[in-house]
Formats: structure tokens, C-alpha cells, sequence
């Protein structure tokens, strides 16, 4: 749909490349002079700053993990001084250490302008209606996504998420066109409806933005089906900037980047090897244009590939496919990112249990559900049925704790999931 | 107009720029700015070509520049001004005027130069008031201005300014700067401006680059870096607190 910044979403390859490649210098030189992360990083690969002289010389540079954000924590890898931040997010999880994203007043300027391109894209405009279903808090997407619906000058509603039955009033009320959401949302959207007897045929939404976690093409066409809408998928990650990396046009033909402020690569997870255009592989991102927390090379564990060449809708800028699969063993439940390794983490520490545990996500009446299986002690002895209603309750609380989501918990007899293979760890029973 | 890529040049055996890329679009303002010893001059003279780079390209105007002679892209239309001392001293305001059009073609006829003389008078009164005066007896900031008024003599398609504001009373170099925002405006001149009086030169660019230690640091639009923190603190003097770490 309309684009939204004609001069750099339409630009000559060669002006992009030649903008790139300005930024990136100038990127590498500051994380490198104000940030000792990467300074020392830079030291102990021997590579300095000037040996970026084009943009295939960014494979010199390291690699940056949330491993490392998470050694940082939480502000050793700004490049500014405190009081030049504006403002800081933060990610959901409440293991160990979470990840502190920081962004400066350009930042926040610019984190607008991309979501606005992003919407702009999909199809949304002033005269919109957005309702913005995504968490506000120290999650991104919220606040990402209406930044740049209001700069669009759009109405926008900043819901939230949850509260579902309130959720469709406004959307009837309110006469919201636009719907920003996790796909999950969407399809418990729906069937929330269908329970209220609210007909999609009935509302004025003709729009829906999906971010924050893999939609299936099957899940596409579901959401399209049963809310009567356009539905277009897009790309963000948090310790990167937030929603507004990339994001679908009307043809759906990949999620157009932010070129001119995202620089993409995808490598090979095994060998690091940068692939070529085409290849599927790890999605790295290094960005171009933040000041607060720059990102040399970021891996985002994603998996996708590149897409060239100018698009019919006019933007020439690089695509990249969407987002089915990571090259990590964490899914995504409901929004919230949930590595097996942390529920381990858990049962370890609960002595009436063993860390033999198996994962089921399914979809029950458009609602994600995450049950975990736990395999009990051999010592623990059942005799009293509120001992084991008081097991689950404490498993659930300490789930709920560290991953922000509450599993439905099944306990096993000894010995029965101590085999389990890891392949079988996590059932995906969603057909993503 | 103008792009560099991965521009090295050493001045000696010092590294002075190393591997900076730029752009000027036509009809542009853009300015470099950064404290002493950045490497803006070295910049600007590898661009106009009294230095050779050792690395990266030059283009300008849709060819490869890097390394050609300063005459050679005057002819090309690309042309630096030079600093007001650096004048024909003995010569007259109109001499020196006329010296920036030797450069042009004899096809261009007499009429046309006479009536360019007449746009830069228009431009610069004063020159016109002291057209027989000789260079050396003018103050320096009217010596500033023939250097100036001297470029559009050669039409160049892009003008590269060094340091227009040196040594000059802060009411001159507002002055200065008005003018080559209306040369600008008027003529279409392209202009790349290199310039330690940061606030001056980020009021009449569009964009600007800042360099430092060789390096190009930040680029964006002037408004975008007037605003930033740490231009703020490091070159107009605004809000030096103690930074909180």
C-alpha cells in the first residue's frame, strides 16, 4: 500500500548501499570507541575499525549473542551515557538475567518512522482505527507499533493484551480497522467472538499486523477466514529495536527491511559462514542508525533467508521470508519466549520431582495451552491427594515465575519419561 | 553529485582519514565538521584533488575522480574556494574576480562572463564597491567574500568550502553563511562545507558528517544533530554536566 518514505524504501541499490555502507562505519566506529564490549572484542579478533572498507567487510566483525546482553546486564553495552537514554526495555524472561535495551530520544525517532513504514505497508493509514493487542510494558511490541501508528496519525488504542471479551466490545465499539497482535491472539480472538455470537461480517476490521511469533501460512488463512481481514505478518526483535524491522506489503511477498537503518545478513548457525542471497540460514542483524544500543552483528537464531530484487508493489528494498523456525530449541507460547532449558532449570530445584519432563502446546478452543508432563520421585509418596494438588500448584507458581506463563502441569508415574528423546522434549501439537 | 567510499589518505606517514564515506546529492548542503586535526582538510583536499588518496573512491559527477589533478575538476566543474589569503594580493577585486573564469572555454562569450560578474556583484555589493581596490588592502572578511564571490565566476556544479568562517567576526560569518545558502538556492550549486564553527554550519546545512580522529563518527540531517546530546556537550557548549555512568 502507500509507501510510506518514497526516498529510502524505493531507493537505487546503489544509493542504498552507498548509505549503508556511511552508517555502518560510523556505527562500528562508536560501538567501538564507547563501548569496551566490542572494543575488546574487535582487540582479540585483530580487527580494527578502518578494516570495514565495504559492506562484505562486516563478516570481519564479531558476533553479538544475547548471551552477551545478558553479560552486560543491564547497561554495559550502551553507547551513551545514562542520561542520554530516554527510555529502557527489557525482556519477559525472569531467569538469571533478562536482556536491557536502552534507546535515545533519535532512537525513539526513528523506531517510529520504521513501525509507520511497516503499517504503512500493510495497508493502514490515518483515517485507521488501530487497535494495538500487543503487551505495553517492558515488552517492545506495544509501544513500538503505536509510535508509529500515531505517527501515521492514526487512531490508536493501546489495549494491551488479555482481557479478550473487552477486547471485542472496543473492536465493535470503537470500530477498530486495524487489529496489531501475536497470531495466537488473533485465532483466540475469534473464537471468543464465535462464543459472544459476535460476527466478524459485523465489524469494521479490515486489517491485522502479526508479529512476535511464527504464523503459519495455514494460521494466515484461518485469521483472514475468520475475522474478514487482510492479515500480514511482521518482523521484530527486541534487543535489536522492537517491532519494525521489516514487515509485509499488500502482495505478501516476503517482509520488506528497513534497510536504510537494519542491515540483514543470513549464515550458516554451524560454520558462521555469511550464505548467499536465497540460502536459508540465521538471521544477523546489524544496526545502522541506533545510538543507544548499537548491535554489531546480532544473532537472532531466526531462520530465514534474503529476498532481492525490486518489489511489485515499487520498494526496493531486500526482503527476507517469513519466520517459521529458529535454530534454538526455545518456542513460543502465547507471545512469551520459553526455552526448555529454564523449565529444567526448575524441576531441578523441586525435590518431589525428577527433570524428566515433557512439553505440549496445543491449541484448545483457539487458546494456546502449554502442559507440562513431570515425571514424580520414586520417593514421593501420594498417599494424600492435596500433597499432589499442592506439587502441581508449586510447580505452576515457580513456572509462572520465571517464564511469565502459567503451564497446565501432569503428573506421571517414576521412571516413565526418563527416556524421552530430546526430539520429543517439546510437543508442538499447533501445526505451525 | 559527489560520493566517497573508504577514503584512506596519509598526510606523511599519519593515517589522516581513515576510510571515510560520504555523499553529496545535487543541490545539497552538507557539512563536515569535527574538532582540529579530524582530518576535515585532509578531506576536503583529497576531494579537490591537492592530495592523492592511497585507498577508496572518489566519484563525481558519475566518474572516478580519485587521484585526477585540481584542474582537471575545475574543469569538471567541481570546484574548491580558496582561503582569503591565499589571493592574487597586488591584483584588483576585478582581476581576481575574472582569474575564477579562466578556467572556461573560450566558446563562452565575453557577454556571458560579463554578465556572471554582474550576478556576483549582486551578490557581494561590496566588491562591486571596491572592484579596483586591490585584493591585499581589503579586511578579511571582504577578502573572504572576492574568495567566495570568485567561485561562481568558474560555474561550478559543486563547490567545496574550507573553514569559510576562520578568523572572521561572528556578524561576517552569519553573512558568509547567508550567502552560500543563497548560491545555493539560486544557482543549484551542490556544496560540501568543512567547518570547525559547528552551530554556524549546521544552521545552513541540510546534513552533516562529523569526523573525528579520521573517522566519520555520525552522520545525519543538521536538525537531527544540532539536537543530539552529545554534539551538544562536544561543540556548541549546551547543558556539560558530569556524564553519570
Amino acid at each position: 500500500m502507500p509507501i510510506w518514505n518514497r526516498k529510502y524504501e524505493t531507493m537505487e541499490r546503489s544509493e542504498m548501499e552507498q548509505l549503508q555502507l556511511e552508517l555502518l562505519q560510523a556505527t562500528v566506529n562508536r560501538a567501538y570507541r564507547n563501548v569496551p564490549f566490542y572494543h575488546k572484542k574487535f582487540e582479540r579478533l585483530s580487527v580494527a575499525p578502518e578494516d570495514v572498507l565495504s559492506l562484505s567487510d562486516i563478516q570481519k566483525l564479531p558476533f553479538t549473542t544475547k548471551d552477551d546482553l545478558r553479560d552486560g546486564y543491564p547497561y554495559e553495552m550502551f553507547a551513551v551515557p545514562l542520561r542520554e537514554i530516554v527510555r529502557i526495555h527489557s525482556s519477559s524472561s525472569a531467569t538469571a538475567k533478562p536482556i536491557v535495551v536502552g534507546y535515545t530520544r533519535n532512537d525513539l525517532k526513528h523506531w517510529a518512522e520504521q513501525t509507520a513504514r511497516v503499517l504503512s505497508a500493510a495497508g493502514v493509514a490515518k483515517d485507521d482505527v488501530v487497535q494495538i493487542a500487543f503487551d505495553y510494558g517492558l515488552y517492545t511490541g506495544g509501544f513500538g507499533m503505536h509510535y508509529g501508528a500515531e505517527r501515521l496519525g492514526a487512531s490508536v488504542i493501546p489495549v494491551s493484551s488479555g482481557n479478550t471479551e473487552r477486547q471485542v466490545q472496543i473492536m465493535q465499539d470503537f470500530r477498530s480497522t486495524t487489529l496489531v497482535s501475536t497470531p495466537g491472539f488473533a485465532l483466540y480472538l475469534a473464537e471468543v467472538m464465535s462464543k459472544l455470537g459476535v460476527s466478524a461480517a459485523g465489524l469494521w476490521l479490515r486489517v491485522g499486523l502479526f508479529g512476535g511469533e511464527p504464523m503459519a501460512d495455514k494460521t494466515r488463512s484461518e485469521i483472514e477466514s475468520k475475522l474478514n481481514i487482510v492479515a500480514t505478518d511482521n518482523y521484530g526483535i527486541s534487543a535489536v529495536m522492537g517491532p519494525g524491522i521489516a514487515g509485509e506489503c499488500e502482495l505478501r511477498d516476503g517482509l520488506h527491511v528497513n534497510e536504510d537503518h537494519f542491515f540483514v545478513e543470513v549464515i550458516d548457525p554451524d560454520t558462521l559462514q555469511t550464505l548467499n542471497d536465497g540460502e536459508e540460514g540465521e538471521l544477523v542483524i546489524t544496526t545502522l542508525t541506533k545510538e543507544g544500543l548499537p548491535m554489531l552483528r546480532y544473532r537472532t537464531r531466526d531462520v530465514t533467508r534474503i529476498i532481492r530484487g525490486k518489489c511489485k508493489c515499487g520498494r526496493t528494498t531486500a526482503r527476507i521470508a517469513p519466520v517459521r523456525r529458529r535454530t534454538d530449541d526455545m518456542f513460543i507460547v502465547r507471545g512469551v519466549n520459553i526455552y526448555p532449558g529454564e523449565i529444567e532449570a526448575i524441576l531441578h530445584d523441586i525435590e518431589q520431582v525428577k527433570p524428566h519432563y515433557q512439553i505440549i502446546i496445543a491449541r484448545e478452543a483457539g487458546l494456546e495451552q502449554m502442559t507440562l508432563k513431570v515425571e514424580l520421585s520414586g520417593d514421593f509418596i501420594a498417599d494424600q491427594m492435596h500433597r499432589l494438588v499442592e506439587l502441581e500448584e508449586l510447580i505452576k507458581h515457580r513456572v509462572h515465575a520465571v517464564v511469565g506463563l502459567t503451564p497446565q502441569i501432569k503428573l506421571v508415574e517414576p521412571k516413565t519419561l526418563q527416556s524421552i528423546d530430546s526430539a520429543q522434549r517439546v510437543l508442538d501439537n499447533r501445526e505451525i | 553529485m559527489l560520493k566517497l567510499q573508504s577514503v584512506i589518505t596519509y598526510y606523511g606517514r599519519i593515517m589522516a582519514l581513515r576510510g571515510i564515506s560520504l555523499h553529496v546529492d545535487p543541490g545539497e548542503i552538507v557539512a563536515v565538521v569535527g574538532p582540529n586535526g579530524a582530518g576535515k582538510t585532509t578531506a576536503l583536499n583529497t576531494i579537490s584533488g591537492v592530495l592523492a588518496p592511497k585507498s577508496g573512491r572518489i566519484v563525481f559527477d558519475g566518474s572516478e575522480v580519485a587521484g585526477k589533478s585540481t584542474d582537471n575538476l575545475v574543469d569538471m566543474g567541481l570546484v574548491q574556494v580558496t582561503e582569503g589569503r591565499q589571493l592574487s594580493a597586488d591584483m584588483s577585486v576585478y582581476g581576481n574576480l575574472m582569474l575564477g573564469a579562466y578556467r572556461r572555454s573560450a566558446a563562452d562569450k565575453k557577454s556571458i562572463v560579463r554578465s556572471d560578474l554582474q550576478r556576483v556583484f549582486a551578490m557581494f555589493p561590496i566588491l562591486e564597491d571596491r572592484r579596483t581596490q586591490s585584493a591585499g588592502t581589503l579586511s578579511g572578511g571582504e577578502q573572504q567574500m572576492l574568495a567566495l564571490g570568485r567561485a561562481p565566476m568558474a560555474r561550478p556544479k559543486m563547490l567545496l568550502l574550507d573553514e569559510p568562517s576562520m578568523g572572521l567576526a561572528p556578524l561576517v560569518v552569519k553573512e558568509m553563511f547567508k550567502i552560500i545558502a543563497g548560491l545555493c538556492k539560486q544557482e543549484g550549486t551542490t556544496v560540501l562545507v568543512v567547518e570547525q564553527n559547528v552551530k554556524a554550519a549546521l544552521a545552513v546545512a541540510k546534513r552533516a558528517y562529523v569526523l573525528e580522529t579520521g573517522r566519520v563518527v555520525m552522520e545525519g540531517t543538521a536538525s537531527e544533530l544540532s539536537k543530539n546530546p552529545e554534539i551538544q556537550r562536544a561543540y556548541l557548549g549546551k547543558g556539560y554536566k558530569q556524564m553519570v555512568e
